[in-house]
């Protein structure tokens, strides 16, 4: 049989679903499945003024020795920024508050980081100290990890029930999806990517068996401020990239999904599909023009049905 | 199965168990989506970025009020910061423009612990589709398990949360 949760955290809907027979310890794996997802949001949010994250972008100019959590989420982060060339840059929370993408979910309160006294900040002036598990960042900033935490929590949730005997399950954060071992037909896992013109559709589907998928796109997360403005940012330009409608990356690990279908949504058709080749990452993307560029091996890799 | 690098496939591997080990060594309370503080509603200055709030923002901020002017240097406190919340678990509902939603929040040592969606016949996220009536099967997602999109907003829950975390007011 099969069982399914909803919650709600990290301002999405995280759905968890198991094919299993022992009902009796679903509903302890999967609290604690959703604790990783509660803990990791009270850490790495930059909607709460008194996250460990926060505390930490006000402490420019010194060394600051943070938690396990921070330092991985902080240090993937910056990995994937270099990796893409600023294209994904962590540091863009405080230039995310002024589009209007600074209120927390759960209270309504806005932030307003008016510490931050400059948007000339980027990755680079965040160092890490790997022995000391500390991080020094030479000017006061806001750290966004929205785009790693999620993929981070589902991989955590992944590990945690695996490790308590479930081997057949999806993990669904608000579309980031990792799909372990089979559904219910015993078959491999049928993901729909979402159409972003007619969203109750799909524009074709994957079979994944332990893999994760990460779609990132303009469409659900308009900017209330700047009208054609929407969540996604290319931190070079201020300005939300216009290539694409959607773009799809599957890895072995949530969080490489996440980061990666966020930074090659920056990056677009050309520079990005090139990067995600050299990744070895499966990527699809979808213009404005409903155009589609796939990565060389996407289709066979994948069994892409349209 | 992509053959990602061995770079990457070291820096993802040691995130998880890194910090899957910290999860049980963590000390502070359980599971608090946001912090106690956080959980108070405070009054900012308004950020450029507040200029078009929307109505729902602006009731909910009206509802919390009178309750609390937090600022700024009060961090390190939140385990003192007196509760809103009475512990226990509340239900909410609310309709939005594609359907009816119920939450059950759990609010445990003040805080709230987790948020539960308990039913949902709106039309997505279309992983519930068991519970969906029949002519809502037949146009969606009937034959995939499971749709990557956009990371989808708690928009359409937020009534419903708000009526649940209104009964639980201390």
């Amino acid at each position: 049989m099969i069982d399914t949760r909803m919650f709600i955290c990290m301002d999405t809907t995280v759905t968890i679903k198991v094919v299993s027979d022992q009902e009796e310890q679903i509903d302890d794996v999967i609290k604690e499945a959703v604790r990783n997802f509660y803990q990791i949001e009270r850490i790495c949010s930059r909607f709460d003024q008194d996250s460990e994250l926060m505390h930490l972008c006000q402490r420019a100019g010194e060394m600051v020795s943070v938690s396990s959590i921070l330092y991985q989420a902080i240090k993937f982060a910056v990995e994937t920024a270099e990796e893409t060339g600023g294209a994904f840059d962590p540091t863009i929370g405080r230039i995310m508050e002024q589009r209007g993408f600074n209120s927390n979910y759960l209270s309504g309160a806005r932030m307003c980081s008016t510490f931050v006294e400059t948007s000339n900040v980027s990755y680079k002036d965040i160092s890490m100290i790997d022995e000391k598990m500390g991080i020094y960042l030479k000017k006061p900033m806001v750290i966004d990890l929205n785009a790693v935490v999620k993929g981070m929590a589902v991989d955590l949730a992944v590990k945690t029930m695996r490790d308590a005997g479930f081997n057949n399950f999806i993990i669904n954060a608000g579309g980031d999806i990792y799909a372990s071992g089979h559904n219910e037909q015993n078959e491999p896992w049928k993901i729909g990517i979402r159409n972003p013109s007619n969203r109750e559709t799909w524009i074709g589907f994957v079979q994944l068996s332990d893999e994760a998928i990460c779609t990132s796109g303009d469409y659900e997360r308009p900017s209330t401020i700047t009208p054609g403005e929407n969540h996604l940012l290319n931190p070079l330009r201020h300005k939300s990239p216009r290539e694409l409608s959607s773009c799809t990356v599957i890895s072995p690990f949530t969080m490489l999904a996440d980061a990666f279908s966020t930074a090659a949504s920056v990056m677009g058709t050309d520079k990005g599909i090139k990067k995600m080749e050299e990744m070895q990452l499966d990527c699809l993307m979808l213009t404005h023009s409903s155009e589609r560029y796939y990565t060389k091996n996407f289709k066979e890799n994948v069994s892409w049905t349209e | 199965m992509s053959k990602i690098s061995p770079k990457w496939m070291a820096l993802c591997t040691a995130a998880i168990s890194i910090t899957y080990a910290a999860g049980y060594v963590v000390t502070e309370p359980k599971a608090a989506p946001v912090s106690a503080a956080a959980q108070q509603i405070q009054l900012h200055p308004l950020d450029k970025g507040s200029k078009s709030q929307n109505d729902q923002h602006s009731s909910n901020s009206q509802a919390n009020q009178g309750s609390t002017k937090k600022q700024d240097n009060q961090s390190g406190s939140s385990s003192q910061t007196q509760s809103m919340y009475k512990d226990g678990s509340y239900a909410g509902q609310g309709m939005n423009r594609i359907g009816s939603v119920s939450v059950s929040v759990t609010i445990q040592k003040g805080k709230i612990e987790r948020v539960q969606i308990t039913d949902c016949t709106t039309s997505y996220p279309e992983n519930l589709i068991d519970h969906l009536p029949q002519q809502v099967v037949s146009r969606q997602s009937s034959n995939v398990d499971n749709v990557s999109g956009a990371t989808e907003s708690t928009d359409n829950f937020k009534t419903a949360v708000m009526e649940a975390l209104s009964k639980a007011k201390a």
